[in-house]
């Protein structure tokens, strides 16, 4: 079977997670950063659900009882050109 | 001997997993996740530029540590010895870093001075108009913070401790003349001795007992961009402006300014840090101008008066406290860990951490 991937950014499959879960890494927070998903240039736009879906069916958790990471600024990355003003 | 450790930091955890190795059945109580605190907001910097000659050498043992502690826990803890450069932008911060740059060297580490044509020459990345100089320590440079969190959490329960999650302190009860007891969201806890390392959190645990210690909440912010290509060797501070920057071994690029006095419990992100973060980062490497920031995040750091640890017995029976002081956990948190353990299982304190023996208030009397 072919390598089903969460997390393009970070390159982690759905092993990877389950894994991670399964040595006891088992709440949002720690997981991501034990595996490293959601911070890498999506920022968690990808791949955050598929983990927390994961998340979900191997602790036996339902929708409503899982949470996101917190969300941090900038929405969508920025140049620190901009950021610092002056010329491009 | 049981010993309860309130908050999973690095300084909570680096003391449980020590007391463990030693024999002591230890809890760690932890209100939200291990390092949600401070521990992995940190950017990792650690070094031994110190001024004080205690200080210098608490690192020196601590970089000792650190260099074995992979192997110890078996955890992968990346221990980058890139070497940490501290840049000054008046004569006056050049004076006093080539000062302690001889207090260090006379403690047989290799600091180097450098001129600001030396720093130019080295270090090409950086734009030195503004520099004056600066001072090297080779030796030096940067921890992962998520492994060590995680190593130390690995290494307590591998030797018997445990950890719980989500634990919430309520109360500290003084239980007689020597004892305290624990009210917790999940029961009341009783120990032969207790130890606050909760950061932020430690101040609000001695004030439900009537103590108090002089600390100041201070909000500092963080920021990293997008991954790129591996350039930059040492970690970099900037003296004057409190400016730490450090690529990380995914390539981004990571820097951390100190902002304003807070005592508010407020870990919001602002525009104003990102703009003055943005400003003083193009403007020491102009080349990161095209780079991209990805995100930026807050902590708050518990700092003394003289921003030195605060580690010992409060002196009320079987209490301990241990606090890093302006983000010195994550730097000195190993070799902490070590010799509070010691203190407290010998019940006596610990001579190479008497200059941190907390200086306790006592609102009024806790018995």
């Amino acid at each position: 079977m072919g390598k089903k991937i969460v997390c393009f950014c970070e390159d982690l499959t759905e092993e990877d997670i389950l894994h991670a879960i399964r040595m006891g890494y088992d709440d949002i927070e720690t997981l991501k950063r034990y595996a490293g998903f959601s911070t890498g240039p999506c920022q968690g736009k990808t791949c955050l659900m598929h983990v927390l879906r994961l998340l979900g069916m191997e602790k036996k958790l339902k929708p409503a009882q899982l949470r996101l990471t917190t969300q941090r600024p900038p929405v969508d990355s920025v140049r620190l050109s901009v950021l610092a003003g002056g010329q491009e | 001997m049981r010993v309860i450790v309130v908050g999973a930091g690095i300084m909570g955890l680096s003391i449980a997993y020590n007391l463990a190795v030693r024999g002591a059945e230890v809890i760690v109580l932890e209100g939200r996740y291990p390092g949600s605190g401070l521990s992995v907001r940190a950017i990792g910097g650690v070094h031994s530029q110190w001024r004080d000659e205690r200080e210098i050498k608490l690192a020196m043992r601590n970089r000792d540590t650190l260099e074995h502690l992979s192997g110890k826990l078996d955890f992968n803890i990346p221990f980058r010895q890139d070497g940490y450069l501290v840049l000054a932008t008046t004569d006056e911060e050049l004076t006093q870093l080539n000062e302690n740059a001889k207090v260090q060297r006379s403690l047989g580490l290799k600091t180097a001075s450098l001129s600001r044509e030396e720093v130019s020459r080295g270090f090409p990345m950086l734009d030195t108009s503004s520099i004056v100089g600066g001072t090297l320590s080779k030796d030096d440079g940067s921890i992962h913070p998520f492994s060590v969190v995680f190593g130390y959490w690995k290494g307590l329960l591998d030797n018997g401790g445990k950890l719980l999650r989500p634990t919430i302190v309520k109360q500290l009860q003084p239980k007689g003349e020597q004892v305290w007891e624990l009210e917790t969201d999940q029961g009341a806890y009783e120990a032969d001795a207790f130890v606050l390392s909760a950061g932020v959190g430690t101040r609000s645990i001695l004030q439900s007992s009537n103590l108090d210690m002089p600390t100041v909440t201070f909000r500092h912010e963080m920021l990293a961009t997008e991954p790129l290509k591996f350039f930059l060797k040492p970690m970099i501070e900037l003296y004057r402006d409190k400016l730490y920057i450090n690529q990380s071994l995914r390539g981004e690029i990571i820097c951390h300014i100190p902002r304003a006095e807070s005592d508010a419990k407020e870990t919001r992100s602002t525009l104003e840090f990102l703009e003055d973060a943005a400003t003083k980062l193009t403007g020491i490497m102009p080349s990161l101008r095209a780079a991209k920031v990805l995100r930026s995040w807050a902590g708050l750091v518990e700092t003394t008066p003289n921003s030195e640890p605060i580690c010992g017995n409060i002196g009320f029976g079987n209490l301990w406290v241990a606090l890093g002081s302006s983000g010195k956990g994550i730097m000195l948190a190993p070799i902490i860990g070590e010799l509070m353990s010691e203190a407290i299982i010998s019940g006596e304190p610990s001579a190479d951490l008497q200059p941190y023996v907390p200086q306790i208030i006592v609102n009024e009397s806790p018995h």
